[in-house]
């Protein structure tokens, strides 16, 4: 997805702090070295995140959110707690593992608030906001018709968070079941459920808008 | 396997996810059931389907809005902690003495003021209302400061999977906001012009304001407690009760009004007869709730309270 290919998990196997020296070099930092940097103060690290994952945070938010704009906004508040709290990233797991992680939490806390503030009906009607552009996806793509993809985002919106969670992080971001399972803090027979109800709503979902 | 395959095992059979022996069971039904491969299908195509959405750019203007929450977030904490990293951390506290002391005298004037608040609270407030509700309210405000200001954790790992609550934004009106119970609807009603600023601002939606504390202030101590108006309401409450309670009798609206057994009376109405405003006891807040027994008459209906006017418009 975009230009979030970066995994934190690539090592390059040299002193990181020597490969930090270098503005190139910071691709090949592992999430700790990148951690490390930005706790010793150096804003490159921090810049470096963004650049790695700017695209998986903002595509997370919208998938979650459903809207441009608040997908903007969680991103933002996303990137904030990233700031913040990167100088303590571990490196137990990925760095791109970590981001997914800080993003969920974020949009969960951020969606349930908007969700107690707004007038529910405000907020579907910006729900309704077309997320499938008029010009895509192409048809060899998918078999799937332009009318039937917005009524799947549609579907993808209303489904209770923890299936969309284990369905966009599947489909959508193309995770494997056991990255899912890291992500989510939760067994990979759980991921299998939540996988497999969420889809079969969907499904329904369509069949009943035939 | 029973007679269709789950929907999890085909699920996970889609991506390639389900273990020896459950796949090799799933595909042998498969090739038999067609239900469950028109199944199969139909998830293959939602699967298809999500995979096919377009994978969204961030915006330029995130960046731009990153940079200012993290410079209006950490600023000055990256100052600090660049300032004691480079200089040593004693020899850093002179030249951070101004910002100390500012920051020591604003912390002496919230206390001061919250001092006050709290002390207005309990001395008037209570009196008329909320006994139960203000006082483990306090603490969630403090608690979603310490947590706010808590260390984070190494890994979000370790951060609650359930949604955590935006505890700064919250913390305040849920702090001030009325409780569940609700207050008569007659005293919906009261907000209206006459009454002076401060209690408009005490009545309005921003409850549990310094101003409405301000007009809640200081009754005498014969305010009756009242347990049934809450929130905003409570200011003008407060007026009302007082205004209503103990004398023998009182002028309302150009009305006079007599206490007698069970309640109040009003004098003079249809010529010289007397009314039963309020059948219930001495208590302002009783007498309020009374008031749609004066639907008939046209003009809203005054209570005062020394200086201040309080008008409820007719139910």
């Amino acid at each position: 997805m975009g230009t979030s290919g970066g995994s934190g998990r690539s090592e390059s196997g040299k002193d990181p702090m020597q490969s930090a020296t270098a503005t190139t070099g910071m691709i090949e930092l592992a999430g700790r070295a990148l951690a490390d940097l930005h706790r010793s103060g150096d804003p490159t690290a921090f810049d470096e995140v963004y650049r790695r994952y700017a695209d998986m945070v903002f595509g997370i938010a919208l998938r979650m959110s459903g809207n441009p704009s608040t997908a903007e906004d969680l991103s933002q508040e996303i990137f904030l707690r990233i700031h913040r709290h990167l100088g303590k990233f571990g490196g137990r797991s990925s760095l791109k593992t970590w981001v997914y992680q800080v993003s969920l939490n974020a949009c969960r806390s951020g969606l349930a608030r908007r969700a107690r503030h707004r007038d529910r009906q405000v907020r579907e009607a910006e729900e309704k906001i077309a997320l499938v552009p008029d010009e895509g996806p192409s048809p060899e793509r998918t078999a799937m018709g332009r009318e039937r993809l917005r009524h799947l985002e549609a579907a993808l919106l209303d489904l209770p968070r923890p299936f969309r969670e284990a369905v966009v992080l599947c489909d959508v971001e193309g995770l494997a079941y056991d990255e899912i399972a890291e992500i989510l803090g939760v067994r990979i027979g759980t991921v299998r459920s939540r996988i497999a109800r969420g889809r079969d709503r969907l499904r329904r979902a369509l069949e009943e808008n035939e | 396997m029973s007679a269709h395959a789950s929907v999890e095992w085909l699920s996970a059979y889609l991506d390639s996810e389900l273990a020896e022996p459950a796949r090799a069971e799933v595909a042998s039904h498969l090739a038999e059931c067609e239900a469950c491969r028109a199944r199969l299908e139909r998830l293959r195509e939602v699967s298809a389907g999500l995979r096919a959405f377009e994978a969204p750019q961030a915006p330029p203007s995130l960046r731009v809005g990153v940079r200012g929450r993290v410079a209006e977030s950490g600023g000055l904490a990256r100052w600090w902690s660049e300032r004691l990293r480079r200089s040593g951390r004693w020899s850093a506290l002179p030249a951070a003495a101004p910002l100390l002391a500012v920051i020591l005298a604003l912390g002496v004037g919230f206390y001061v003021l919250s001092d006050g608040v709290a002390r207005r609270e309990a001395g008037s407030l209570l009196q008329v209302d909320l006994s139960d509700a203000r006082a483990p309210e306090a603490p969630l405000a403090t608690k979603a400061v310490e947590e706010l200001e808590a260390p984070a954790e190494e890994s979000p790992a370790e951060e609650s999977p359930v949604p955590e609550p935006d505890l700064l934004e919250e913390a305040a009106p849920r702090r001030t906001a009325p409780t569940e119970v609700e207050a008569p609807v007659q005293v919906e009603a009261a907000v209206e012009t006459e009454a002076p600023a401060e209690l408009e601002a005490a009545a309005s939606e921003e409850v549990g304001s310094v101003e409405s504390l301000e007009v809640a202030a200081a009754p005498p101590p014969s305010a009756p407690a009242a347990t049934e108006v809450r929130g905003h309401r409570r200011a003008a409450a407060a007026v009302m009760a007082d205004s209503l309670a103990s004398p023998e009798s009182r002028s309302i609206g150009g009305r006079r009004f007599l206490r007698a057994e069970g309640g109040w009376i009003e004098e003079g109405l249809d010529g010289g007869s007397t009314r039963t405003v309020s059948r219930d006891s001495d208590e302002g807040i009783s007498i309020l709730e009374s008031l749609p027994e004066l639907a008939d008459i046209d003009e809203p209906v005054r209570l005062s309270w020394k200086d201040e006017v309080v008008e409820l418009a007719a139910p």
